[in-house]
């Protein structure tokens, strides 16, 4: 199986809002598309997914166009939906007749999926009580009910749109062992956040995406490793102001209480500087020389003025 | 990606099942139904009791012992007076001719407040100006109340009047069609002396009909197609109203973003059409049971069988008669693609907002073509007494906006011929699919839009870029 996006491109008015978007996922795992607000993530996943027209290009799982009505494929989307006075179990059962599951299998995976997610209570009530509805549960909550109705299909194709977003730390955490078993089941996944930590943790593959426009395209590593080992930590018990100020290749220097982060233009403008340091018999506390965080990628690619 | 038509639809189904499910389990429906079935359960019977009552004391007799008369009419029949008046409300009454001077001594006694008889004096008069005029006179001190002296009159009037055409020597049959009004009716085909055209079958269903919808309707006819009217209009106010929300709630709820990973937008508004036309149907049975029932207890408590007379009374022969299964289904199918064409009308005015609460603005525009259409049928309905064949009569049952208030309406009451009734239909069920056509094409980008309401220009630029897309 494979999914293959080519040069999607949507317009509103005068505004290009995707321009020529392509991507391939060859292999399960999960995608990730990167950008500030209105960059045009949810817009692209709206397309992808078959619910808006694009302007130009196409979508093709397994070499043929997707068609959603067709692809088992499980949304979760940005702003939650859910409706507030239907009964739980109910609204569950019209979304997995949706997605043309039976009742009984239905059924059944709601039940495994309320146990997974610590739900049962709200689902299932007790004799004579009143089924709750969706606008009696916390946020987090209806999140649950909401991943539950994405994956209710047992999709081939996952899409989730800030899947961690508004989650307490444990719930978080759950979210997380979710995306994680459905990637050992060998599901595709697509997922936008802008918690990168997140994405790090999942991605094997990213766009970074700003004014519609992919900026920054590829596998995370192999991004990461064509920046360098760029990032410098260091600590030392003396002062090393002039040491600094005499070395060369330091692109940016920031003092902070812990350390200083200096930023270099290769790995032997740092070596150099721990070479120097220790001729003058200076004593090293700390010296770490890493590749740049996404978190510092996105920033340098899409620009520190726009909210992330 | 272009889809065919049953792709479009596919999971409309589900949709219905969900949507008509969730809708009948709502308290508003349960609320609103039980109310209207009340109503309808016990309307007959209160209407009955309260009719009855009056009744009752329509044929009280008259607290009246002796009628006095002075007669300058020349009628020597109102010698007879005494007799005429048996059975009536004045029956036991005492009648006794005065003349002139008896007369004038009778009126300025009853002027005294001493005066304790509960007579009454009547005087006939006749003018060339004013023709027949009868003046009654009661006593100053109200030995004989006003409302008696009003009924005795009326009565004596008419008895009067019945005995005027009897002097005349005519037969009593020649004497009931006097009493009739004259209808004329207008004609432009040509119809020999006898009645019968030899080159058009006038027995056939359609030109008797044709030949009825040239008179003026009745005032039962009127007071029947104008309820009707009120009654479809209200009910498919209710629909949209209730069409709207569903969409509205959908959209601001988010639900529908997910609904699109499975369904396409024309399956989404079709489904939820065709489930609040269910529950609509669903409560007009349930409604109409309640008047089969009302109409049980109606019979229990006046002891008669079938329709109450004041109920009978609306409905001429003719209607009756023209009262055939098929109109029934016609105005039923009629009544259906009306809310279709309005629920998807309200659909569309859901789409358009983005919050639940901007929902009653929104429905601004449905409610104006919905009151376009209504007052049209009314207005038709008013003229219809005067001319029933009239411009305003063909534009409201052809126009789709008026035509399901007013088809069933003039069916009912048998003014309408079943190929005009077909015609209309088959306008509104193509008026029906175009809409549906235009709202699934504008759906799509409606139901994403976020923000202020969307108006008419931003949804036809909304169509025509789909439209553009179609073509590409």
């Amino acid at each position: 199986m494979s999914l293959e996006i080519r040069n999607l491109k949507k317009c509103y008015g005068d505004k290009t809002v995707v321009d020529n978007l392509s991507f391939t996922m060859k292999e399960p795992g999960v995608y990730a598309l990167l950008g500030t607000n209105g960059a045009g993530k949810t817009t692209s996943i709206r397309i992808i997914l078959g619910m808006l027209a694009s302007d130009g290009g196409e979508v093709l799982w397994n070499g043929k166009p997707l068609d959603p009505l067709e692809v088992n494929v499980g949304y979760l989307a940005e702003e939650r939906g859910l409706y507030p006075k239907y009964t739980l179990e109910d609204q569950l059962l019209y979304f997995a007749k949706l997605k043309k599951v039976s009742r009984k299998t239905a059924q059944e995976r709601i039940r495994i999926w309320a146990e997974k997610l610590g739900v049962e209570e709200y689902i299932y009530t007790e004799k004579g009580a009143k089924p709750k509805t969706a606008d009696q549960l916390s946020k987090g909550n209806q999140q649950k009910i909401q991943l539950m109705a994405a994956l209710l299909s047992d999709p081939e194709l996952i899409v989730l749109d800030e899947p961690l977003s508004g989650l307490d730390p444990v719930n978080s955490d759950l979210f997380k062992a979710i995306i994680k078993e459905e990637i050992a089941n060998g599901k595709y996944l697509i997922m936008s956040s802008h918690q990168m930590p997140t994405i790090e943790e999942f991605c094997s593959d990213i766009t970074i995406l700003d004014r519609g426009k992919a900026v920054l395209q590829g596998n995370l590593n192999e991004i990461k490793r064509s920046y360098g080992r760029c990032n410098m930590l260091l600590k030392c018990e003396e002062d090393i102001t002039p040491y600094l100020n005499r070395a060369e290749g330091l692109l940016s220097v920031e003092e902070s209480p812990d350390a200083y982060k200096i930023r270099v233009a290769g790995a032997d403008a740092a070596n150099s500087l721990l070479r120097t340091l220790l001729d003058h018999q200076v004593s090293v506390i700390r010296f770490e020389l890493r590749e740049p965080s996404l978190h510092e990628i996105f920033v340098e690619k899409v620009g520190g003025n726009h909210e992330v | 990606m272009r889809y065919k038509l049953d792709e479009r639809l596919r999971g409309w189904r589900e949709v219905y099942a969900f949507s008509a499910l969730q809708s009948l389990k709502s308290k508003a429906t349960k609320i609103t139904t039980v109310i209207f079935c009340v109503i309808a359960l016990f309307s007959l019977p209160v209407f009955t009791l309260i009719m009855d009552n009056d009744d009752a004391h329509a044929i009280d007799a008259l607290d009246i012992k002796t009628i006095y008369y002075y007669d300058e009419s020349g009628f020597s029949i109102l010698d007879g007076m005494n007799t005429a008046l048996e059975g009536g409300r004045l029956s036991g009454a005492e009648v006794i001719k005065l003349n002139s001077a008896d007369y004038d001594r009778k009126i300025l006694a009853m002027e005294s407040a001493e005066y304790g008889e509960a007579d009454i004096l009547c005087h006939f008069l006749i003018s060339n100006e004013t023709g027949y005029t009868l003046r009654v006179a009661f006593p100053k001190s109200e030995s004989v109340s006003e409302l008696d002296a009003n009924d005795a009159a009326a009565e004596i009037a008419a008895v009067f009047h019945d005995m005027i055409f009897i002097t005349s020597g005519l037969p009593e049959d020649e004497i009931s069609s006097l009493m009739e009004p004259i209808e004329y009716e207008l004609i432009t085909d040509y119809i020999p002396a006898d009645g019968n055209d030899s080159t058009v079958d006038v027995g056939s269903d359609d030109m008797s009909e044709i030949n009825v919808n040239r008179q003026g309707l009745t005032m039962a006819e009127y007071g029947v197609s104008y309820a009707c009217i009120l009654i479809v209009m209200i009910f498919v106010a209710i629909f949209g109203e209730m069409i709207a929300t569903s969409v509205v709630t959908e959209k601001a709820n988010r639900v529908t973003e997910y609904l699109l990973t499975s369904i396409r937008p024309l399956a989404l508004i079709f489904g939820k059409v065709l489930a609040g036309l269910t529950v609509m149907l669903l409560q007009f049975a349930t409604i109409a049971a309640s008047l089969v029932c009302s109409v049980y207890i109606e019979n229990a408590i006046s002891g008669r069988d079938g329709l109450p007379p004041y109920l009978s009374q609306l409905f001429s022969e003719e209607s009756i008669a023209s009262f055939t299964p098929l109109r029934v289904i016609l105005a039923v199918v009629v009544i259906i693609f009306g809310f279709l064409l309005y629920g998807t009308l309200a659909g569309l005015v859901g789409a358009s907002v983005s919050r639940v609460e901007e929902t009653t603005e929104g429905l601004k525009g449905f409610t104006f073509v919905l009151m376009i259409g209504c007052y049209l049928g009314l207005a038709n309905t008013i003229y219809s007494m005067f001319d029933a064949g009239s411009l305003l009569f063909w534009l409201s049952m052809l126009l789709p906006i008026s035509s399901p208030f007013v088809i069933p309406a003039y069916l009912l009451i048998g003014r309408v011929s079943t190929p005009i009734a077909l015609g209309s239909l088959a306008v509104l069920m193509i008026s029906f699919i175009l809409l549906s056509i235009f709202v699934a094409n504008v759906y799509e980008g409606m139901i994403f839009h976020n923000g202020s309401r969307l108006k008419l220009k931003d949804i036809l630029q909304l169509s025509r870029k789909e439209a553009h897309h179609e073509s590409k």
